[in-house]
């Protein structure tokens, strides 16, 4: 339980400086929806966390999480 | 086979790559509405919208009525990364947005064998982003990446036909690419068009069949041979292929063929294609070998007086 809000806790200080509309970040805030960010910016945030978490998230996987929640699981998943 | 060809949004219309697509997309009965951003002159079938990568609203113009999208503009020659950057990623989201907002399902994009190494190159990289904004679309999408395309109306292979002709010819370190005839690329991404599930998702990697591509060396033979010209080849060591880039630059500066950034990627060993990754044959199947290949394209050059 603590691992996942380590988790969590590390994706949202990852989404911060994308965060130019200071949304609140919970597990159901959405990417596109919430946190508005274009494409471009969902692609540049994706290669923030490739990078801090050395793993490589597939276009596939990237087009299912909608969700922080999403996130914290699949980057969960992948550092296992 | 393929559900009937309806209206189809094309960018990079006037290119080399676009120009024979936009033909063998008139053969093939689709109604083209073409993206250019020079006055074209009127043709039957085509609708030429005004407008550029850049700009939004003539690519919603572009894809209005349309069917699919047919994405085949990109820039290969620009002096720094925020041009490629510009070119191929930010308008490649641009175009993908306006898909969407027509309601678009289909999107044909091409990309380049680079982008399977966006570390070597400026251009490969923003190829690699240009991909996974298409990958992560949620379009109904497919992705090819051409290797080395060569044929009648191209200028890049040209200089090594040029070279070639006059009994020299100046290569990358040792290496291998793979090639494909410039009709035998319109046709695939023709093919691919109609929505399809065996290219739903894919990346595909397609050139002539042969086995294992060519190596540089070879391939600047079978160029001599194709001009009946014998021919004496030279690798150049990585360091000065960097440096006559840089002095291309110089020279030529803005019109440079061999940049600094292309030097990058020419000196990478491998670049034949991934033939898991060959496109279904019951949907496309290459025609053309390289050899006759080389040889129509001798003879477009010497028609045209270009050699």
């Amino acid at each position: 339980m603590t691992d996942r809000s380590e988790m969590f806790e590390r994706l949202k200080g990852l989404i911060e400086p994308f965060n130019k509309k200071d949304v609140a970040v919970t597990d159901a805030t959405t990417f596109a929806g919430d946190l508005e960010w274009d494409s471009l910016t969902v692609m540049d945030f994706v290669a923030e966390v490739e990078d801090s978490f050395d793993i490589v998230i597939t276009m596939n996987m990237q087009a299912e999480i909608e969700t922080v929640g999403q996130l914290v699981d699949a980057v969960t998943k992948l550092t296992d | 086979m393929t559900a009937k060809p309806g209206v189809v949004a094309l960018t990079g219309a006037t290119g080399f790559v676009g120009k024979m697509t936009l033909d063998r997309l008139i053969d093939a009965g689709w109604q083209v509405r073409a993206l250019t951003r020079r006055s074209q002159p009127k043709r039957s079938g085509v609708t030429w919208v005004h407008g550029s990568l850049d700009n939004l609203s003539s690519l919603s113009e572009l894809c209005l009525g349309a069917d699919a999208v047919l994405h085949v503009a990109g820039v290969v020659n620009v002096p720094d990364a925020a041009g490629f950057e510009a070119g191929n990623v930010t308008g490649t989201a641009n175009i993908l947005s306006a898909a969407k907002g027509a309601g678009i399902r289909r999107f044909v994009h091409v990309s380049s064998l680079a982008a399977k190494h966006p570390e070597l190159s400026m251009y490969g990289a923003s190829k690699a982003r240009g991909e996974r904004l298409v990958g992560t679309s949620m379009l109904d999408w497919t992705i090819v990446r051409p290797p080395g395309v060569y044929g009648p109306g191209d200028h890049e292979v040209f200089e090594m036909f040029r070279m070639v002709s006059k009994g020299i010819a100046l290569l990358p370190p040792r290496g291998r690419g793979s090639w494909i005839y410039i009709d035998d690329l319109a046709r695939l991404l023709v093919a691919l068009l109609p929505a399809h599930d065996d290219a739903t998702a894919q990346i595909f990697e397609a050139d002539d069949g042969t086995e294992g591509g060519w190596s540089h060396d070879a391939f600047a033979r079978a160029i001599g041979w194709a001009l009946g010209q014998r021919v004496t080849t030279f690798h150049a060591p990585r360091f000065l292929l960097k440096l006559a880039a840089v002095g291309d630059r110089l020279v030529r500066g803005r019109k440079a063929k061999l940049t600094p950034d292309r030097a990058g990627y020419l000196s990478h060993p491998d670049w034949t294609i991934d033939r898991n990754a060959a496109p279904p044959a019951a949907l496309w199947s290459a025609k053309m070998q390289t050899r006759p290949g080389l040889k129509e394209t001798a003879r477009w050059y010497k028609a045209q007086g270009w050699l």
